[in-house]
């Protein structure tokens, strides 16, 4: 690997964002592709970004201060990737449920995809049903994530899940649920596909679901 | 962590961690952490918690369908905590942050400012999730629903009213900038509430008598809080200005929270409240024509825990960041943050003016 994509993924870590601008905008004036660029440089630092939070070594404001030296690299990759048709490994739909105003865990996760190169699609907070199901049918994505923070609001998760059924899109999405009060098995309960306790993992999990489809 | 490793630590900060009184005998443990900064005295506080805290369960525990527990349970104590300069740095200590930098300065906003005070639901409707009330709204808007005295009172010509000697109900409040009528509509009938600016009262005290034992604020409002879900934790903030060996005057801060959610709450409950407190000494300055000093601030928690669910991230992150990694490393400074809080203060304000 070029040893540049090494100082990106480095400075990424470290969160310098405009060291990581200038990598960036370095490897390309020598001709790096943006895929390669994307592949070697900013999404291996994001990796291990993720694994130094698994690990215990990171804080989470250090997770979002990488994530944003990342969104600085791929504001400037971002177009060149349009303009050459490289996929992204897949879209990502996340929201709050209805009733709940609380986007820490949520803004976390949608970083944390963005870093593992999920085009992600952001609903925000108090998300009703028929939101979901609308931007499932328009985006489709091969993943929806629900967050939920409140044990008042858990129980939106099951009647969005069913809305999708009735929408008849339940089987072209996998859904992935995480927040405070949610658990494994409330996650088998309501039907959805997977369960993530933190932002980590739900990177894992989300990369696992695309991998096996 | 092995139990050395922790006594080792507990060695190098003895003289910032006590047990005041052990958790044996059916007693909840008492324990008092001190330190300059904010982010030192927190780090002292947890880390006397785990050490010195006992387990106990909470309603929030989660639970199988056979009602087993699935949560370890909480660590618990009761702590004093006191910051002898809150105003230095670092304040900032990045592991009592569940999620941005930015997302401190939106709490200050939220705590300080009120910008989620529409964020507080209506209690006659059964679907409205939003939140039971904010810090903000019932320091700063604490409401009273007028009783049959005060709507007496108001029906009474001034110098009729003015013989009552005791200014038992709160038509009297009135008479002060810092409470006013408001009036809602409820269910379509129009109703008046009696509004108490409790942090204005303090300045206004404050600055009439700087030594007062009376400048505080509530949060508590028995008539709804003794039977709703998750009421207020904060209980109460007070303020007392003392000088110091320059004659500066020096204001000083008492918190006492009924319970506290340690890991991942207190720290930006902390840093807000001092926010609260540079606010109130920059009023107060103001109206005595001289500048306030931040003095010390003790926060008092009945209950400070950790959550069952969260104490392996704690001992994940929290104590091997403790051992691993130097407290500069663990720490930001407010001026290092400004960037990032300046970033989220340019997209509030876009948001509300839209």
């Amino acid at each position: 690997m070029a040893n540049i994509l090494v100082e990106i993924a480095s400075k990424l870590y470290e969160g310098k964002k405009d060291q990581v601008t200038d990598l960036v905008q370095q490897s390309l004036d020598q001709k790096l592709s943006p895929k390669e660029i994307l592949d070697g440089g900013l999404i291996i630092g994001m990796d291990k970004v993720g694994e130094g939070f698994k690990d215990g070594v990171l804080f989470v404001p250090e997770v979002l201060i990488a994530a944003r030296a990342m969104q600085a690299g791929m504001n400037l990759l971002r177009p060149l990737l349009v303009e050459s048709d490289v996929p992204s490994i897949g879209k990502y739909v996340i929201g709050v449920m209805k009733g709940d105003l609380h986007d820490i865990g949520k803004n976390l996760v949608k970083m944390m995809m963005e870093g593992a190169g999920f085009e992600t699609i952001d609903l925000g907070t108090d998300v009703d049903p028929e939101t979901f199901v609308s931007a499932v049918r328009e985006h489709q994505p091969k993943i929806v994530g629900m967050s939920a923070l409140l044990t008042t609001t858990m129980p939106q998760m099951k009647v969005t899940i069913e809305a999708l059924m009735k929408a008849g899109l339940r089987n072209s999405v996998k859904v992935m649920v995480g927040g405070a009060p949610v658990t494994a098995g409330f996650a088998e309960q309501i039907g959805a596909d997977a369960y993530a306790p933190d932002a980590a993992v739900a990177v894992d999990v989300a990369r696992g679901i695309v991998n096996r489809r | 962590m092995e139990k050395e490793k922790l006594n080792e630590i507990l060695e190098q900060k003895k003289d910032k961690i006590h047990l005041v009184s052990p958790g044996k005998g059916g007693n909840i443990p008492v324990v008092a952490a001190s330190g300059e900064s904010l982010a030192e005295t927190w780090e002292n506080a947890m880390f006397g918690l785990y050490v010195y805290g006992c387990e106990i369960r909470t309603q929030y525990d989660a639970k199988d369908e056979e009602g087993n527990y699935i949560d370890p349970p909480s660590k618990d104590c009761s702590i004093l905590m006191s910051i002898g300069n809150p105003t230095s740095e670092p304040m900032i200590h990045l592991a009592g942050i569940p999620g941005g930098l930015e997302d401190l300065e939106e709490y200050v906003q939220e705590v300080r400012d009120g910008i989620k005070d529409h964020w507080v639901r209506d209690p006659l409707d059964p679907n409205d999730t939003r939140w039971q009330y904010t810090y903000h709204e019932r320091l700063f808007k604490y409401e009273l629903p007028l009783s049959e005295y005060d709507r007496y009172l108001s029906q009474l010509p001034e110098e009729e009213k003015r013989k009552f000697h005791e200014k038992e109900t709160a038509h009297f409040l009135l008479d002060h900038d810092y409470a006013k009528l408001v009036e809602k509509e409820i269910r379509g009938k129009k109703q008046t509430f009696v509004q108490i600016n409790q942090i204005q009262n303090v300045i206004e005290k404050l600055s009439q008598q700087p030594f007062t034992r009376q400048a505080q604020a509530i949060t508590w409002q028995p008539y709804m809080d003794t039977d709703i879900y998750d009421p207020a934790c904060l209980q109460s903030m007070w303020f007392r200005i003392f000088r110091d060996e320059n004659n500066v005057p020096t204001l000083n801060m008492n918190i006492r929270f009924r319970s506290r959610d340690a890991y991942d709450a207190s720290f930006m409950n902390c840093f807000a409240f001092i926010h609260v407190l540079e606010y109130i000494g920059n009023e107060v300055g103001k109206r005595i024509s001289q500048d306030i000093k931040i003095g010390r601030y003790v926060d008092e928690s009945d209950s400070f825990h950790i959550y069952g669910k969260r104490i392996a991230d704690f001992e994940n992150r929290f104590l091997k960041n403790l051992v691993n990694r130097d407290f500069s490393a663990r720490t930001f400074s407010r001026k290092d943050a400004e960037p990032y809080f300046e970033e989220r203060r340019k997209k509030l304000e876009e948001k509300f003016n839209k």
